[in-house]
């Protein structure tokens, strides 16, 4: 059926970035994000308004995934981050308050927005510069002689999660378990080019969180009609296994979205059936043990199959299949028509049953070389555990990354005051020169570097949540905050001394050439992912040129 | 064609602190008024609320804070964690909601309290996980053995006064006065007796005053428990293995009847229809074979997981349309099957078929709906029946033996309803039936018979108890009141263990006052003081004197306490409360923006 209705005509913003409602709905995402950043963060309820689930969370992932805004400049930047985190797994926060930061500051300092974005991008060019090269003050190397800095870097992820509600000691075990965890998905004796494992994860609501561990292998539901005595009977492995990507469910829903058209007295279910139990009849004659399945498995196949001693593990869930496939090097079977060809066939070492807490885990031991492993996450409620687990993903994720790129930043806002510091000095020296190719007025290169800068230094400024002072030294440029108990500065690695000077951060202080640190003893407490604080600070950088690019938003309200 | 889409944006309110000078924080006061409605809750003496839904103009009675939230229209998000808390401790221990959401009332008043005195968030959390430290150190000090427990309560020998009313009941009477007799022998012999038939005794003894000490006023419902406890026992012949298996225990409701004629039985019972019940006299007496069905019973069904296909045009190049219709055929092909078979009982976890029931009734086939997966897994076992999703997939294997039905009581004068009883030889599946004259208070005695269940067998799992009626709670208050002079490492630190002392403060005396040994607050925190006086003066610390003999579960009362906390530091750290899926302009409230 058609309708026919008169439509409306498009509606078109002209610089919007002088719309003073688009304006406040920005500052109140950067206001968002920055009460949500670093470890004592504000934490977000987000929740539908019909009263469902109630989401916990200070992630940006989390946060902006569920989030949706009426304004496209908005959600483009929200995207831009989504992106980010996808691939790098940390730093939204940062690039979002940066981004944000860098729009703001532009049109409040009246820079014109292509003579800052110039700018901009000189600027982000050099910084990238400055942190890849052997000078920069604010990396660390990581050494993979020990495990103690990727269990600190491990570490200042999930720290910055409060919504993770860990107490010390459960920040230390999780931060082991998911070094644990990275180091399960490295293949042992690999030559040449390898890719890593796969890391499963699990969560179990309502078990203390000291009860989480790591095993090697793959954990699944125990199948519903399993008994341990089934187990027993198979005896020691190695064992055959299938596995089908199939729905096995014995219903016609692979034919799609069609009209069938069916003679009375024809039963397709039947025969669906019937061919069903010819492939459980081949599998069973091919001496198959255990029998897996992504999706459902139809229960007089499973009946069958089981009478004649076969394990059958149904709805594994597209998640599990890359990881079961990894373990059994097993090939996925799309289609129950044919038999199975001899190469398709996989293997497992041994079952076991694992009690996880309130939970049996059926676990699938690989019967060669392969780095699959699954972390059993567990925490008292679901809020909680739910941000557990994406931050222990994530963590994971960023120890990953250090093997591209060997290093760690410092963490606590110190990388960023060193930046900006840097940053502000070395342009200062050479104003002019740099106006000049820049074909730009003097002032407006000294404008727009502040207006960097400052940006900057406001990430650093946005860690603080209490309503405390933040300050910066005026040697080495790190962050400090006013703390009787403390020593360090907020990344630990410069101690303090009498002769210090400091500064409150969010005022206008000289510049200065940042003194790099050498012969100490500390090591940085809390360490930033080196590749994702990298990319976010580009990618931060282009999508603020962007939006202050745009002149016209034109909205189809049909 | 599309629909007309919405735009839907998100909407924001503040529900923390917005700055530092304005110090209020709207979320840890929702939670506090939230909690402040259910203090009538705590202690052994419930005072049940009505609530009343005014749209459809029905009301129930709750007496149970679970109860009460789910019953309860909650919009916001601190509403919508309490109720997620709650239901995240009901579903593992069914009990300890009452203290969870006290202490979230109060600890977040102590939070509120602290904001006030400029205390940041990070020390408050530091100091208040600090305090609950503490006080989890208390319980596992304090925390007695249930072997003690039972030796205590033979050195009383007098039921506590909540029982004194309920002595009608004869066995508990009696197994009083037994163990009086018994009292030299049962302390002087360990209970790794010789003699099989005393050790059961002994330990079934022990299981009773371990029921007593954690019946906390529901002293008729927990003696539905230890029915059921001992008839359990009997029938496994295990006396060392003191245990309640709770996936063994079902319930049958009976409204209409008098509380009085609550009983337990061995079998599953369940209420079933007057032509139905016909059919179990009739199979009355005899070895039945039964049959297990994981679904409903009726041509329509298909397992989980099964979709059907939208479009199906069925076609026929035959005029004549006299072939029976699918349903006609299912039914026979399912009667055929259970005739073959020999099956006289079905179990049937979902639903069966009008028509199915009406036939079967002839057919001497006796199909019950609605089992709990829990019973189907024991018949399973119990029978060698092998649970099966579609009834034409039934074999001789899947068919199980051995089971005897037989009419337990007949109702049909009333409401047409008889209850029967499912047995199998070897099974220990027990059925709690649960009556009462006013049908209004029937789920709330079923409440009660669970979180009664859950308290003896996690007693029996912890093999330990805390002293009940606030006597822990008057330890921490001691403790919290320690720590504070001895510690000193933060200033703050020390201000924030008083308010938590403070809020144990409160926790008791509402205990007293509820349970109604005073008048008023006053007076409770008067006689609180008075004894934490002579606890300095070297006494023991005992709780309200009416209590004694009165314990706590130790795993249920300490992750009530850290779920509390955990709730609380939710709140406290949460400043921002998202609304999504709304579209501008939609609400008409200026406490919300709009992104």
């Amino acid at each position: 059926m058609s309708r026919i209705c008169k439509k409306k005509p498009a509606v078109c913003t002209d610089e919007p970035l002088s719309n003073s409602n688009i304006c406040q709905k920005m500052a109140l995402l950067r206001n968002i994000l920055s009460t949500a950043y670093g470890p004592t963060g504000r934490l977000k309820q987000i929740h539908n308004n019909v009263g469902g689930h109630v989401l916990t969370t200070s992630t940006s992932t989390a946060l902006l995934k569920r989030v949706d805004t009426s304004e496209p400049l908005l959600q483009m930047i929200s995207t831009a981050v989504q992106h980010h985190t996808a691939c790098y797994s940390d730093c939204g926060i940062f690039m979002g308050i940066f981004t944000l930061r860098l729009i703001e500051n532009t049109l409040n300092n009246g820079l014109r927005t292509a003579t800052a974005a110039k700018v901009y991008k000189h600027l982000v060019e050099e910084c990238t510069m400055y942190l890849k090269g052997d000078s920069c003050g604010c990396k660390v190397p990581v050494d993979f002689s020990s495990s103690d800095s990727l269990i600190a870097q491990a570490r200042s992820m999930i720290a910055s999660k409060p919504a993770c509600m860990l107490n010390s000691t459960e920040t230390k075990h999780i931060s082991s378990l998911i070094v644990q965890a990275f180091l399960y998905s490295i293949h042992c004796n690999s030559s040449g080019v390898s890719c890593f494992g796969r890391t499963v994860t699990i969560g179990i609501e309502g078990q203390s969180v000291s009860d989480s561990s790591v095993f090697p292998g793959l954990l699944v539901d125990v199948p519903e009609m399993l008994q341990p005595a089934d187990l027993e009977r198979l005896g020691s492995g190695p064992f055959k296994v299938v596995l089908f990507s199939v729905s096995l469910s014995g219903d016609l829903s692979e034919v799609g979205d069609v009209t069938l058209e069916i003679h009375r007295g024809v039963d397709p279910e039947r025969d669906l059936l019937q061919q069903l139990l010819k492939l459980g009849e081949k599998v069973v004659m091919d001496k198959v043990s255990l029998f897996a399945c992504q999706k459902v498995v139809h229960p007089i196949l499973q009946h069958y199959l089981r009478k004649h001693g076969v394990v059958v593990i149904e709805r594994l869930g597209l998640a599990l299949m890359e990881p079961f496939v990894q373990l059994t090097g097993a090939q996925a079977i799309a289609s129950l028509c044919s038999s199975v060809p001899v190469e398709a066939f996989g293997m497992v070492k041994e079952f076991c049953l694992q009690s996880c807490g309130s939970r049996e885990l059926l676990q699938l031991l690989p019967s060669k070389d392969a780095a699959v492993s699954t972390m059993v996450l567990c925490h008292r409620n679901e809020t909680m555990l739910e941000e557990l687990k994406m931050t222990c993903k994530r963590a994971e994720h960023v120890l990953r990354l250090t093997l591209r790129e060997p290093y760690a930043l410092l963490g606590g806002g110190c990388t960023e005051t060193l930046l900006a510091t840097h940053i502000r000095h070395m342009n200062c020296s050479k104003t002019s020169t740099m106006a000049q190719a820049l074909c730009i007025s003097h002032s407006e290169f000294i404008m727009a570097v502040e207006a960097f800068c400052s940006s900057l230094r406001s990430v650093a400024l946005s860690l603080e949540h209490d309503g405390q002072d933040c300050l910066v030294d005026l040697t080495y440029a790190h962050r400090w905050v006013p703390d009787i108990y403390s020593k360090t500065c907020s990344c630990g690695l410069v101690e303090d001394r009498s002769n210090l000077e400091k500064t409150p951060l969010n005022t206008a202080y000289h510049t200065f050439s940042p003194v790099s640190l050498i012969n100490t003893d500390n090591q940085p407490r809390i360490l930033d992912s080196f590749s994702a604080k990298l990319n976010a600070l580009n990618v931060a950088v282009e999508m603020a040129n962007f939006v202050l690019d745009v002149k016209y938003i034109i909205k189809d309200i049909n | 064609m599309d629909p007309l889409r919405k735009q839907c944006s998100s909407a924001v309110k503040m529900s923390g602190r917005a700055t530092v000078a304005q110090r209020c924080h709207i979320g840890l006061q929702q939670l506090e008024a939230l909690a402040a409605t259910t203090h009538g809750f705590l202690g052994p003496n419930k005072r049940p609320k009505f609530i009343q839904d005014e749209d459809a103009g029905d009301a129930v009675l709750v007496s149970s804070c679970s109860r009460l939230l789910e019953h309860i229209e909650l919009d916001g998000s601190v509403g919508q964690l309490l109720h997620e808390m709650i239901q995240a401790q009901q579903k593992v221990f069914h009990s300890g909601t009452g203290a969870l959401v006290f202490l979230a009332g109060v600890w977040s008043r102590v939070a509120l309290e602290c904001l006030n005195r400029g205390i940041t968030v990070l020390d408050i959390k530091t100091a208040m996980r600090k305090g609950l430290e503490v006080c989890l150190e208390v319980c596992n000090q304090s925390a007695v053995s249930v072997e003690e427990v039972s030796c205590q309560k033979l050195k009383e020998l007098k039921p506590t006064s909540a029982l004194k009313s309920e002595n009608q009941d004869s066995e508990m009477q009696n197994m009083d006065v037994k163990l009086s007799q018994n009292l030299r022998l049962t302390l002087k012999h360990s209970r790794h007796f010789n003699s099989q038939t005393e050790n059961t005794q002994t330990a079934l003894n022990d299981v009773s005053r371990i029921a007593q000490a954690v019946s906390h006023g529901c002293d008729s419902s927990m003696r539905l428990v230890l029915k059921a406890c001992k008839l359990q026992s009997k029938i496994t012949e295990d006396a060392q293995n003191r245990s309640l298996d709770i996936q063994k225990l079902v319930t049958c409701l009976i409204p209409g009847m008098s509380e009085e004629e609550s009983c337990v039985l061995r079998g599953f019972v369940t209420l079933l229809s007057a032509e139905q019940a016909s059919v179990v006299r009739r199979l009355q007496g005899q070895a039945l074979n039964i049959a297990l069905v994981n679904g409903d019973l009726c041509e329509k069904y298909r397992h989980v997981g099964f979709n059907r296909p939208a479009n199906i045009v069925h076609i026929t190049d035959r005029a004549n349309m006299s072939s029976v219709s699918l349903e006609e055929r299912w039914l026979e092909d399912a009667l055929r099957k259970l005739h073959e078979l020999s099956i006289d009982v079905v179990l049937v976890s979902g639903s069966a078929g009008v028509k199915l029931k009406d036939r079967v009734l002839g057919a001497n086939v006796l199909v019950v709906e609605g089992v709990k997966s829990s019973v189907l897994n024991d018949f399973s076992t119990r029978t060698g029946a092998i649970m099966v999703s579609y009834v034409t997939q039934i074999d001789e294997n899947c068919v199980g033996r051995g089971v005897t039905v037989s009419p337990w009581r007949d109702f049909s004068g009333k409401n047409d309803l008889v209850a029967v009883s499912i047995v199998t030889v070897s099974t220990s599946l027990v059925t709690a039936v649960i009556c009462s004259s006013v049908s209004a208070k029937v789920q709330s005695l079923e409440d009660q018979f669970w979180s009664c269940a859950h308290r003896l067998h996690q007693a029996l799992t912890d093999g330990k108890l805390l002293h009940g009626a606030g006597a822990t709670e008057l330890l921490c208050i001691q403790q919290l009141h320690q720590s504070r002079q001895t510690e000193m490492e933060n200033p703050q630190e020390s201000v924030v263990l008083e308010l938590m002392a403070e809020a144990w403060m409160d926790y008791v005396s509402t205990l007293m006052l509820n349970s109604g040994s005073v008048e008023s607050k006053a007076e409770a925190w008067t006689a609180i003081a008075h004894r934490m006086r002579l606890y300095k003066e070297g006494e023991a610390i005992s709780g309200d004197t009416d209590g004694a003999g009165v314990y706590d579960n130790l795993t249920v009362k300490s992750e009530a306490w850290r779920r509390a906390l955990d709730l609380v530091f939710l709140v406290l750290q949460s400043d921002t409360e998202i609304i999504t899926g709304v579209s501008e302009g939609e609400h008409v409230n200026s406490e919300l923006m709009y992104l």
